[in-house]
C-alpha cells in the first residue's frame, strides 16, 4: 500500500530532486507545459510504485515513459504544439560567472539529443551508465558512446570560447 | 586509480539545474494528495461496468414498478355502483430520500487563474427514494446512481 508522504517529506523532496527531474522531463517533451506535466505525473506514479520514496532511476526511467506515451497520444492527434513564449533556463544562474553560464547553457542545448539525454541523466541526474542505459533503453556500452560523443561536442563548441 | 577529469566536465559540474519555479512548486506541492492509494486496476474495471449497468438497471426499475403501479390501478373496484373508474392518475410523491456514499476518488490537481491549486473529486453516491404511488399501493423503492465532479481549493504549505 502507497504511503503518502508528509508535507514536509514531499516538500523537501521536491526542493531537492525537481530540479534535475524537470531539467530530464524537458529532454523528453516537445514543450515546457508538457515537461511539467509530465513531471508530476511521473512523481505521483513512482511515489505510488515504490510505495514509499523512489530512488531516482524508477522517477527518470517513469519520466521517459511517460513522455514517450505523450508523444505518440500528440502524433496520433496531429498535434504540432511548438514551445511559445521566452524559454525557461535550464540551469540556475551564476551571478559571478553569468557570461560563462550563459555560454555553457546554449552549447548544452545544441549538443545531439540523444547525447544530451546521457550528459543529463550522468552529469545532473547522478545516474550510472547502467541505470541511464536502463532508463532510455539502449545498451551499456550505447550510453557510455554517446556520453563521450556529447563531451566531443561540447569542447567543438566551447574551443576557443571557454577552452 | 587518479582519473583525471576531462575540461569540459569540470564545467559541467559548476552548474546546477535550475529551481522549479514557484507556479510549478505550488502545482507539485498540492499533487502529494493524489499519491493517496489507488484502487486497483481490477477493481476500478469492474466499477467502471458496473455503474453504468446499475443506472440502467435502476431505471429499469423504476419502469417496472410505475407500470406495475398503473395496471393495479385498473383493477380497483369502483367505489359507487354505476361509476366507471378510470386508472387514478397516480402523482408519486418520495416519502423518503436517502443518499449512500459509494466513493469519493482523487482525480487530479489543477491550477486555477489565481494560482490556486484545486483537488478535482469525483463523488458518487446512490439516491434511494422511497415512493408510495396510491394511497393503498406498496411503497416502491427506487435507487439511482448519481456522480458528481467537484473542485476542493487546496491548501499551499
Amino acid at each position: 500500500m502507497p504511503t503518502e508522504p508528509t508535507p514536509d517529506e514531499w516538500r523537501s523532496w521536491l526542493r531537492d530532486n525537481g530540479p534535475r527531474f524537470l531539467l530530464f522531463a524537458r529532454q523528453q517533451t516537445r514543450t515546457e507545459s508538457d515537461a511539467e506535466d509530465i513531471l508530476q505525473d511521473a512523481l505521483v506514479e513512482s511515489w505510488r510504485r515504490a510505495g514509499r520514496m523512489p530512488d531516482d532511476a524508477l522517477v527518470f526511467s517513469t519520466i521517459r515513459r511517460r513522455a514517450i506515451d505523450l508523444a505518440r497520444s500528440s502524433d496520433r492527434r496531429g498535434v504540432r504544439e511548438e514551445a511559445s513564449g521566452p524559454a525557461e533556463p535550464w540551469f540556475a544562474p551564476d551571478i559571478e560567472q553569468r557570461e560563462t553560464q550563459r555560454l555553457l547553457e546554449e552549447a548544452v542545448k545544441e549538443i545531439t539529443p540523444i547525447y544530451r539525454d546521457v550528459v543529463i541523466l550522468k552529469m545532473w541526474g547522478g545516474q550510472t551508465f547502467q541505470q541511464i542505459a536502463e532508463t532510455l533503453g539502449i545498451p551499456l556500452n550505447t550510453a557510455a558512446s554517446r556520453y563521450r560523443y556529447a563531451i566531443e561536442e561540447l569542447r567543438e563548441s566551447l574551443k576557443g570560447v571557454l577552452l | 586509480m587518479n582519473e583525471e577529469k576531462d575540461p569540459v566536465e569540470i564545467l559541467l559540474e559548476r552548474m546546477r539545474p535550475a529551481d522549479l519555479n514557484n507556479d510549478l512548486m505550488a502545482r507539485l506541492t498540492a499533487a502529494r494528495g493524489t499519491i493517496a492509494p489507488a484502487r486497483s486496476h481490477w477493481f476500478g474495471g469492474i466499477l467502471r461496468w458496473l455503474t453504468p449497468v446499475g443506472a440502467v438497471a435502476a431505471v429499469a426499475l423504476l419502469t417496472v414498478k410505475v407500470l406495475d403501479s398503473g395496471t393495479a390501478g385498473t383493477a380497483v373496484k369502483p367505489q359507487s355502483a354505476g361509476v366507471a373508474t378510470t386508472p387514478v392518475a397516480t402523482k408519486t410523491m418520495p416519502v423518503l430520500v436517502q443518499d449512500n456514499m459509494l466513493k469519493a476518488r482523487e482525480m487530479g490537481v489543477i491550477v486555477g487563474p489565481n494560482r490556486q491549486p484545486y483537488q478535482v473529486m469525483e463523488y458518487q453516491w446512490v439516491e434511494s427514494e422511497t415512493i408510495v404511488p396510491g394511497s393503498n399501493a406498496p411503497a416502491v423503492r427506487v435507487e439511482t446512481t448519481r456522480r458528481h465532479i467537484v473542485p476542493v481549493e487546496l491548501e499551499v504549505y
